[in-house]
Parts: C-alpha cells; sequence; structure tokens
C-alpha cells in the first residue's frame, strides 16, 4: 500500500494539470490581496473630506424622507419589516476602519474546493481516457487497494493545498493589516473557517474523483458539475418564488455545503398572503444548520465512496 | 487439413503448463443482443517456449488476454496461471507475469522513463531496474523525451520494457507488431526467441502467421471464441495435409486426368505446371502425396516428367482452411 501511495503520489504531483490547478488558485487568490490591501489602506484627507461630505448628504436626506418612504412602501401592500430602510452607515463611505473579517477566505475556500473537485476528477479521468488504467491494473490487480491509494492521495492532497490557501490569505490578510497599522482582531474563528475549509476541499475532492471515476473522463465529470451548476441556477432563479423549489434547500448538497462552510446557512421559504394591495409574498426563514450539513456530507461521501469502489471492483476496464 | 479438428492434439504428460483454460465464457451485451467474444474456450499453453495464440480479428483472443489478466470478467470458466487460480488467485501471480494488451497504454505527457518509474515505484522495483529496461529495449537515449512523441515501435519496446521490470516467467504479447517496420517486426521477434530461450514462457497472441510460424514453437488456434487446433508448429503443419507438388510434364492435359484417375487432386497454374495435391476429402480414392507414386503413375503411361516440387503447407494456409468460416467476427449469442 505504501509504495501505491508513492506512485500516485508522484504521478499526482508530476501532472500538468494539478500544477495549473494550483497556478489559477493562487493567482486569483494573490490577485485578490489587492483588494484586500485597498480595503485596509487608509483613505487620503481629500477622499476622506468627499466621503465625508457624500455621506452627510446621503445622512441627511434619510433623517428627514425614511418615514415617507417607509409608510410609501406599506402602503403598496409590503410588510413593514421589510420596508424598514437603515440610515447611511460611515463604513460604506470609506470612513471608518474596515473590519478584519473582509479578506476573502470564504473565496479561498469556494475556489480551492472547485479547483480539488477538478484535480481529482481529471486525476482518474485521464488515467480511463489513456487507457493507461488497464495497463497499472495489469501490473497491480488489488483493485481495492489501488482505488484506496488513488482516493487517499487526492483527499490528502486537497488538505494540504486548503490548508496552504488559507494560510496565504490569512497571512496576506494579517500582514497587510499590520502594514498599514490596522488593528488584527481575533484570529481564532478564521481559523475554526479555515478547519471547515479543509472538509470541504477534502468532501469536493472526493466527489470530483468518485464522479470522474464512474463517468470515466474528465469532461463528463466537469458536465455532471455544469449540470448541478444549472439545475442549482434553476432553483434559486427562475424557481426561487415556488415554495416547494425552495423547501428542498436543506437536501440541496451546496447549501448543505454553505451550511458547514458559514456555520449555518439561511434561506427563505416565499409564502403568498393576500393583503389590501393585492397578493404580497413573504419569506420565512429558515436555516440549514452546521450539524444538519456535516451529517448530510458525511452521508453523500460515503455513499460515493462505495458506489464507485463498487464500480471500480466489478466494472470491465477495456 | 481436417485431421486437428474436432478431438484436441493432447499435449505431453511431461509438460508442465504455464497457462490452463477450460470452458472459458464471455459474452458482451450490446443493443443487438449477447455478443458471444469467448465461447466455451480451452487452452493449454505450455511452460517455456514461445505459444502462438492465433485467431482472426474478433475471434476472442484479446478478451481471453484481458480475461487472464482480471481486467474484464469471465461469464464462466477456469483459468489458472503456473497452477494459481485466476483471477481469485491473480494477485499472488502477478510478479510472474508480464503482458502487453493491445496497444502500449502510458501517460502521453511524461516521458518513457517517468512511466516505467511510476510502474516500478508501484510493484517495488528498483530505479535501477528502470535503467536497466530501457536499455534492453534500446530506449535508453530517448527515454527522457515525452511519450506521445514516440514512434509506434517506441511505444511498443516502451511497453516491452515495462513488461519486463518484474523480470516476468511469462510474457503475453497482443498483436506485438501491429503497425511495426519490418526492421521493428524482426527486432520484436527476436526479443520473443531470446525470452524464451532464457527459459520463459512467451505467449503471443497475432493475426500475422508468418511471424508466429517463425518464432513459435507450439500454437493454439481459435476461432468465433473456441479453440480449433492446438499443439507443436510441426505437428499442426503435418496434421494440416501434406501439402502438394508442383509437377513439370510435356502433356499437362493427359498427365492431369492419370493423376486424378489415381486419386490425386490436381489443378493447372499459369506457367503451364500442374499443382497436385494428396486430394483430402474427396473420397475413398485420395492418393497419399507420395512423389515415388506420382512418378510411377505418369511413367507407367510413358509421361516422363522434368520438375517434381514438393510444396510444404505453412501455418498460414492451416490456418486460413481452419478458419475459412471464422471471419465474421464474434458469435451472435441467443438473447438473455
Amino acid at each position: 500500500m505504501t509504495r501505491l501511495l508513492a506512485a500516485e503520489i508522484n504521478r499526482l504531483r508530476s501532472r500538468r494539470f494539478t500544477l495549473i490547478a494550483l497556478l489559477a488558485v493562487l493567482l486569483v487568490l494573490a490577485i485578490f490581496q489587492i483588494q484586500v490591501n485597498s480595503d485596509v489602506s487608509p483613505p487620503s484627507a481629500a477622499a476622506v473630506a468627499a466621503n465625508e461630505a457624500q455621506y452627510e448628504r446621503d445622512l441627511k436626506e434619510w433623517e428627514e424622507h425614511h418615514e415617507e418612504w417607509e409608510q410609501q412602501c406599506v402602503d403598496s401592500g409590503v410588510p413593514r419589516e421589510q420596508c424598514e430602510g437603515p440610515a447611511p452607515n460611515r463604513q460604506d463611505y470609506g470612513l471608518e476602519p474596515v473590519p478584519f473579517a473582509q479578506i476573502g477566505m470564504t473565496l479561498a475556500i469556494c475556489l480551492t474546493g472547485l479547483a480539488m473537485f477538478l484535480v481529482a476528477a481529471s486525476f482518474i479521468g485521464a488515467e480511463f481516457t489513456t487507457g493507461a488504467i488497464a495497463n497499472w491494473l495489469s501490473f497491480l490487480p488489488r483493485r481495492g487497494q489501488v482505488y484506496a491509494a488513488k482516493l487517499v492521495t487526492v483527499v490528502g492532497f486537497s488538505l494540504l493545498v486548503s490548508a496552504c490557501a488559507s494560510a496565504f490569505v490569512l497571512g496576506m490578510a494579517v500582514l497587510l493589516t499590520w502594514v498599514h497599522g490596522g488593528e488584527v482582531t481575533s484570529l481564532r474563528p478564521w481559523l475554526a473557517l479555515s478547519g471547515r475549509g479543509l472538509s470541504v476541499a477534502g468532501g469536493l475532492a472526493v466527489i470530483g474523483f468518485c464522479v470522474g471515476l464512474m463517468t470515466r473522463h474528465t469532461a463528463a465529470a466537469l458536465g455532471v458539475l455544469l449540470g448541478y451548476l444549472f439545475i442549482w441556477v434553476l432553483r434559486t432563479g427562475v424557481l426561487s418564488q415556488l415554495g416547494w423549489a425552495q423547501r428542498l434547500t436543506p437536501w440541496a448538497a451546496e447549501a448543505n455545503l454553505a451550511a458547514i462552510v458559514g456555520n449555518g446557512h439561511t434561506y427563505g421559504i416565499p409564502v403568498r398572503r393576500l393583503t389590501e394591495g393585492g397578493v404580497s409574498i413573504e419569506y420565512v426563514e429558515r436555516t440549514v444548520s452546521l450539524m444538519h450539513g456535516v451529517v448530510y456530507w458525511a452521508a453523500l461521501l460515503a455513499g460515493m465512496i462505495l458506489a464507485a469502489l463498487l464500480v471500480f471492483r466489478h466494472r470491465d476496464v477495456t | 487439413m481436417t485431421a486437428v479438428v474436432g478431438p484436441r492434439r493432447a499435449m505431453p504428460n511431461t509438460t508442465t503448463y504455464a497457462i490452463e483454460i477450460t470452458g472459458l465464457r464471455k459474452a458482451y451485451r450490446t443493443r443487438k443482443g449477447r455478443q458471444l467474444a469467448v465461447a466455451g474456450l480451452d487452452l493449454k499453453v505450455p511452460a517455456g517456449g514461445v505459444h502462438g495464440f492465433l485467431g482472426p480479428n474478433g475471434s476472442g483472443k484479446t478478451t481471453t488476454i484481458r480475461m487472464l489478466l482480471g481486467l474484464i470478467r469471465a461469464d464462466a470458466g477456469d483459468m489458472q496461471v503456473f497452477g494459481y487460480e485466476v483471477p481469485q488467485r491473480l494477485p499472488a501471480v502477478i510478479d510472474r507475469i508480464g503482458a502487453i494488451v493491445e496497444q502500449p497504454r502510458f501517460f502521453p505527457t511524461f516521458s518513457g522513463r517517468k512511466n516505467l518509474q511510476l510502474l516500478a515505484t508501484g510493484i517495488g522495483a528498483s530505479a535501477a531496474r528502470v535503467g536497466q529496461v530501457l536499455d534492453e529495449v534500446g530506449l535508453a537515449e530517448r527515454a527522457k523525451g515525452k511519450y506521445r512523441t514516440y514512434s509506434l515501435g517506441m511505444k511498443q519496446r516502451l511497453a516491452i520494457a515495462g513488461a519486463l521490470l518484474k523480470d516476468p516467467d511469462l510474457l503475453i504479447f497482443d498483436e506485438p507488431t501491429n503497425g511495426l517496420d519490418p526492421a521493428g517486426i524482426h527486432e520484436i521477434r527476436a526479443t520473443m526467441r531470446g525470452l524464451a530461450d532464457a527459459g520463459k514462457t512467451v505467449l503471443v497472441s497475432s493475426h500475422i502467421l508468418t511471424e508466429v510460424q517463425q518464432v513459435a514453437d507450439t500454437v493454439s488456434i481459435i476461432g468465433r471464441g473456441r479453440l480449433l487446433a492446438e499443439g507443436n508448429v510441426e505437428d499442426i503443419l503435418e496434421a494440416g495435409g501434406s501439402g502438394s507438388a508442383r509437377v513439370g510434364i510435356g502433356d499437362p492435359t493427359r498427365a492431369a486426368t492419370l493423376l486424378a484417375e489415381a486419386g490425386f487432386a490436381v489443378s493447372s497454374l499459369p506457367d503451364g505446371t500442374l499443382k497436385v495435391s494428396s486430394g483430402v476429402g474427396t473420397g475413398q480414392g485420395a492418393a497419399d502425396l507420395d512423389p515415388a507414386h506420382i512418378t510411377r503413375v505418369l511413367a507407367d503411361h510413358g509421361l516422363y516428367l522434368f520438375e517434381l516440387t514438393p510444396a510444404r503447407p505453412d501455418l498460414e494456409s492451416v490456418f486460413l482452411e481452419l478458419t475459412a468460416d471464422e471471419h465474421l467476427g464474434a458469435t451472435r449469442g441467443e438473447p438473455r
């Protein structure tokens, strides 16, 4: 098993696709640091003066008219709590220090997860499209071990890459904040988020590997991913005002993934009400908990791993 | 020629077998129903020497080899390699088998050396062994080149190098000379012979009979997934008929009549000579192809020949006769 792992690791790190995926992730995260740098940089005196003036104008207008705007909104049949417009925020005008929260950690997690899906799908898909898997199995016929070695390799690699990406993002945020004299608030929530990000990258790598193995082609695995994205867009876009479509949210993979990343995922179920102004749609808030997300993904991954193993063990390799 | 069809030619009792297959069956499901690729095949490959595994395209050679290597599952039948049941005990014997199934298949963006290094790591062979086998197949100089830039011959050689990594006792070559030029074919043939002379067992599947005849010690001929004939090459050729003789004579028309009356099968050749064969299958009056008999028949009637050249049957003619009805490919089975 050790020899198998060594061979698989050797192949994974030697693949051009792996290198390209890593460079793409690094490039996007590096570009995002320009935004982070801009956020944590103190604005110039002229910019502060201009923004201050704009803020004062907007605040004054809000103070004078917000009750009138809210009443107009309520009169049109919208519930009052949905008509409340908040007062202008100094932070939105660059007049307050940007909280340390905006460092792109979620971006890093999503990006790494997507890249690892593709790396894993390509890792196994290429073996089938080139036919090299037949050659490999004619040397190493214990399919269970071969499968385990490949899976462990892609998952281990994904965890490593995710950890490095999180460390890079967090490290750059701390560095840039320190350079600009800002205050680095507690790192604990970010470390926890990074930890959850590891599981996301690992999970998506498993899905990519299993789909790539069952479809036997990288492009087919990518097609499955795009197909799922299409359904997601359909459900959250065109069907967003249909109650039954939104009630499926707790059983949607991406909602449970969001619950893991965001320590819970909030969504709304549309409810139509007949008011004096006509039919209005209210959204009842629901939450997919972190635990729900973890259990859902654990079950999904276990099912995928088992299904892919059965396919790999029993299907003919030609 | 029919002598080799029907009851199988028994192998010598003293021979041990590298491969023994009994009643092997495999059917593929297609839209048109079940396609029988292998239909109850029996096969015995003696240990040591080169064994030709012959059959027309679609006769089940590659499917049989894939089943031996555990790449596809058999529907029925028993297979043994060096006495080990496969695929159940394949892991125990796989280190003694090196195989190339159809075209060589490696990672195209890796170099030849890298591809072999991966295999070597997987099976626990040393890095030095990689260099050694690359040297053996004459690929050392191009080992750093990407596999996708290799010619077909180089790819075949790399595949042979891969098969040799384990220093196996049994080498399986499936159509090893496909796409090779004459020099490449000669090289592969010499490699196979060299391996057999070194005590290895080489199973070579092919439909290019002249090659196999030059290198094989024993052969099995299959058609539509079942065994048609097997045995030593010499025995197969002998059983395939006593061949024919070319007869040159002044009055070929009269000679043809006399020989036909004597039970020979006679046909005219374009240069005016006669092709005389033993007349197998022509009935009870068939005559053996004995040159003295031919001479006597003609001389008794005052005809004196000026040429009598015996022509032995080759493996190709035996093969073509045996597989005359087999070229439609696999048998269409009954739908399940």
